[in-house]
């Protein structure tokens, strides 16, 4: 979390209100789908975020995408409040954030060609010629591996490793500084996955770009990312360099995510997860640490009182009673 | 030499043209193509094609059956119970019954779906008193809005088309809505967002040509139904008035007869199947050669 | 196979015929299934597993599907020659399926001990108190807490790990001699993934329960399989023991495919990846199909499809490549 982070990320909350009646609708209950996080994203680096569903990454995602507004708290980019961006600043900002999404089969509008498709970013934020927007279309589709004859096809024309190359081209349309990838390769063929990956590697290195990379499998958030947090109901329970958190996890919640996630090549299983039972519901996080309906190692403390997020060496954080 | 190359080029050019041309109506059904030619054709010169005039009365040759001849001559459908001929006034009543039915169906169409669109993409507010309005005429009898209607702006061919419109279009809403709803959550919409782009934008490149298949549809299914409507707004006083011949007015006088002479009705309800059929079998091709992922490249 | 043979597939193959052509997806598929035994099925999009697995049900959506050729014994009855009331009265008794959704899986109008209880009624024949017990214990038995509160709740109170475990008890509800899960897991994440593949694991075990996993994913295949059938566009490409799959792979497909997955304990800066598209089902070669992305390809891979060839015992593979090694 140093001072020259690209995205900074300070006590963000949404909470979404629940209600019934039709005509005076009363608020009966709160989901608090983000609860507090803080991070921040370093120029050029890559932070993996892994958690549950339900847990809040996505939400976090579209706030950070103005999809959504926060409840409380902020985001910085470029040192510059998000929240408050009008007019030119606005659309530079949406320019320079991007995403990438899970589904490359709803991710590409089927009526248009590749070429409207890739105009359309480019379109709203900026003031580039019809021979400019041509040429970039085709230097974002070589970017990504596709054929400068691929702008004039249809979406339907493409295999699904294909449409999310075109997506990753899209995204670079508007030379962004930060892409949002949420589960880039999870609806991918496992053939594929790893072509993808390595693009999006290659393209991080060639084109100075930051990611933001939500995902649940274990071993392409390692493979991909420099830093990562783990969220848990809509907080994040630990945050550490990626070789630090995989290498000695401290969160059980941690500790449970990666003894899930065997590896193939040894024989049989390790260290067996242990945690038990199901996730809460959003509606009804548990008082205190909110893992402790779950957590072999649950102490007296943690269901009275929520533990701090505090540096327990350099580059490695977690909130946890136990340390 | 220099003219001959002219030849050629000419019939190149021309050959282009044709393959194109082709190209654009590759796979159309040919059966309902043409009786739709035919529909149309009927309905531009119908009058002046009908072997009789087709609102001639002989009391001579009432209720005769098809294929009979009369003082007048022969008539292949049979004539009704003022001995009009019945394949005269099909083809004179083409005119009305297309025209009616056709802007009709097109007017219903846009507003439900601009009103759909509006409603799915934009939510609360909107949404409540557009639906709300949907529902309301849901609730009331067609022929009643239509009566009220027609008493404010009072009958008349035009007006007619107006009525069918304004009381035709909630169908398109609802479904249109739900179609909207869906293809808003879709991520293309979310990307579209996400770069900045205007929601007018979004609603003229995105959505309406992903409604689209339903909307066409809808109005084919829609077309027979309008051109049975317009008979009953005939039936009270509203519509077109007779003895101007019109399909569905038609099908309904024969009403009264069914048991003793069935050709009456009959012969201009099977035009009326036959039209809607085909617009239908059409409409589905449209919807087909619209979407990128049936076309030919 | 160990001493009884369960399910026995010979030579199937299950073709669609749509408006644009024939899709061989199942072209030439042979295996057999031990009674107790785990098979696990891997595969891409289009590899043909889940609809080998449909064919064994003769679920095919109708009517572009259909068996063209092969034969499939469930202990020795050919499958393919019962009636479709036969099949009935199979499905969900002799052969029951974990489907893939449970989100969708569930009908969100009926409480969940309803919707156990229909299977035991139908199958069973089982009668009112009868059937609260037995709907008590199968929930006990997949671990969901208080099963008489929640035998009495509807599919939207419960989360998704708990759904796919209350699909996992409709599955064993009958005692099934052959228990299918159609990728029961994509939809969960890490951690009841994790417990899901345990619970079925301990099931299938204590009941000695043959079980055919369909999966992508190669970590589900090292944690619940004993054996793997290994397939690509609608052939199958190798066969081994799980443990002699993961130690010495032997198809170019396979290998490429256990070093593509990143794993836990490496730190490569670049994966390795297989090359290409995923095949197009309409245009197959009368060769190996994996030769369009093959990096050992030959001549003769691109004009006959490879014979069987014994590595070992219990391992199979099909490719020139080895052909010509084993000679």
């Amino acid at each position: 979390m140093a001072v020259d982070d690209l995205v900074k990320v300070r006590n963000l909350k949404k909470y979404f209100p629940v209600t019934e009646g039709l005509l005076l609708m009363k608020q009966t209950a709160t989901v608090k789908a983000v609860d507090g996080i803080s991070f921040g994203i370093m120029k050029g680096e890559t932070l993996g975020l892994v958690g549950e569903s339900g847990c809040g990454k996505t939400t976090l995602a579209n706030m950070i995408l103005l999809l959504e507004r926060a409840t409380e708290g902020n985001i910085q980019f470029e040192s510059k409040e998000i929240s408050g961006l009008k007019g030119n600043d606005l659309r530079e900002y949406k320019a320079k954030v991007q995403a990438v999404f899970q589904d490359p089969y709803s991710s590409l509008n089927p009526r248009l060609r590749i070429r409207n498709i890739l105009k359309e970013p480019m379109i709203a934020n900026g003031r580039l010629t019809t021979a400019q927007k041509t040429q970039r279309i085709a230097e974002v589709l070589n970017l990504v591996g596709l054929q400068e004859r691929d702008a004039g096809l249809y979406p339907h024309e493409f295999s699904g490793g294909q449409r999310q190359r075109i997506a990753i081209a899209r995204a670079l349309c508007s030379d962004p500084e930060l892409i949002i990838l949420d589960e880039p390769v999870s609806a991918l063929d496992v053939s594929i996955r790893s072509q993808i990956m390595n693009l999006l590697k290659r393209l991080q290195r060639d084109l100075n770009l930051t990611y933001l990379l939500i995902a649940h499998d274990l071993g392409v958030v390692k493979h991909m990312s420099d830093w990562v947090a783990v969220m848990y109901l809509g907080k994040i329970v630990e945050l550490a360099k990626e070789e630090l958190l995989y290498s000695h996890p401290l969160h059980p919640y941690t500790k449970a995510l990666i003894s899930s996630a065997v590896i193939i090549r040894s024989d049989g299983m390790k260290e067996k997860n242990k945690l038990r039972g199901d996730i809460p519901s959003p509606l009804a996080i548990p008082i205190g640490c909110r893992l402790h309906t779950r957590c072999p190692e649950a102490m007296n403390l943690c269901f009275q009182e929520e533990p701090n997020f505090k540096e327990l060496e350099s580059n490695h954080w977690v909130s946890c009673h136990h340390y | 030499m220099v003219i001959h190359n002219k030849v050629k080029s000419v019939s190149d050019h021309r050959y282009q043209a044709c393959q194109m041309l082709k190209a654009a109506f590759r796979g159309v059904p040919l059966g309902a193509a043409l009786i739709l030619t035919a529909v149309v054709c009927l309905g531009l010169f119908g009058s002046l094609l009908a072997p009789h005039p087709p609102t001639a009365m002989n009391t001579q040759a009432m209720l005769i059956g098809p294929f009979s001849h009369s003082s007048k001559g022969f008539h292949l459908l049979g004539t009704d119970q003022l001995g009009r001929d019945i394949l005269s006034r099909i083809m004179a009543g083409s005119h009305v019954s297309l025209i009616i039915g056709l802007s009709a169906v097109f007017m219903a169409g846009s507003i439900g779906t601009i009103l759909g669109i509006l409603a799915g993409y934009f939510g609360s507010w909107v949404d409540s008193l557009i639906m709300r309005i949907t529902d309301t005429m849901f609730a009331l009898p067609v022929l009643v809005l239509a009566l009220v209607l027609a008493a404010i702006i009072g009958p008349g061919f035009s007006n007619m088309v107006l009525i069918l419109g304004l009381v035709g279009w909630t169908g398109y809403a609802r479904l249109i809505r739900g179609e909207t709803l869906r293809i808003k959550d879709g991520q293309f919409v979310k990307y579209a967002k996400i770069a900045g782009t205007r929601p007018l934008r979004i609603l003229l490149r995105h959505i309406l040509p992903n409604v689209m298949n339903s909307v066409i549809v809808m109005a084919t299914l829609q077309l027979g139904i309008m051109i049975i409507a317009e008979a009953s707004l005939t039936f009270l006083g509203l519509g077109v008035q007779p003895p101007t011949p019109a399909w569905g007015s038609m099908v309904n006088e024969g009403r009264m007869f069914l048991s003793t002479a069935w050709w009456i009705s009959a012969f201009p309800g099977l035009a009326i199947l036959l039209t809607v059929m085909s617009v239908n079998i059409l409409g589905d091709w449209i919807r087909i050669k619209l979407d990128p992922k049936f076309r030919q490249t | 196979m160990n001493n009884h043979t369960l399910l026995k597939i010979k030579n199937l193959r299950t073709h669609f015929f749509t408006r644009r052509g024939v899709v061989r997806a199942v072209d030439g598929v042979s295996f057999s299934v031990g009674v107790g035994e785990v098979l696990g099925i891997v595969g891409e999009s289009g590899s043909g597993k889940s609809i080998t697995c449909l064919s064994i049900l003769r679920l095919l959506p109708q009517p572009a599907g259909r068996i063209i050729e092969g034969e499939i014994f469930l202990n020795g009855e050919d499958l393919l020659k019962k009636s479709e009331i036969e099949m009935r009265r199979f499905r969900g008794r002799q052969i029951a399926m974990i489907p893939q959704d449970p989100m969708s899986s569930l009908n969100p109008v009926f409480t969940i001990g309803d919707q156990m209880a229909a299977p035991l009624k139908y199958h069973l024949g089982l009668s009112g108190n009868q059937v609260a017990e037995k709907v008590k214990s199968l929930l006990t038995k997949v671990n969901i807490p208080s099963p008489v509160q929640r035998s009495k709740q509807y599919p939207h109170q419960m989360s998704g790990g708990m759904r796919q475990r209350i699909l996992g008890g409709i599955g064993i509800s009958c005692d099934p001699k052959l228990l299918i899960a159609d990728e029961p897991t994509t939809a969960l994440d890490v951690i009841s993934q994790d417990q899901f593949i345990r619970l079925l694991k301990d099931i299938q075990v204590e009941r000695r329960l043959s079980m055919i996993w369909v999966t992508h994913d190669m970590s589900i295949v090292a944690k619940a399989c004993d054996r793997v059938v290994v397939m690509y566009a609608g052939k199958i490409v190798e066969m081994a023991a799980v443990e002699t799959l993961f130690q010495q792979p032997a198809h170019p497909y396979t290998i490429g495919l256990m070093r593509s997955i990143p794993e836990l304990n490496d730190s490569e800066q670049e994966l390795f990846s297989i090359p290409g598209q995923p095949p197009d089902l309409l245009h197959q070669s009368s060769g190996c199909r994996f030769a369009p992305r093959c990096p050992e390809v030959n001549d003769i891979c691109l004009e006959k499809y490879p014979p069987e060839v014994a590595i070992s015992e219990r391992h199979t593979v099909h490719c020139w490549q080895k052909v010509n090694h084993g000679r």
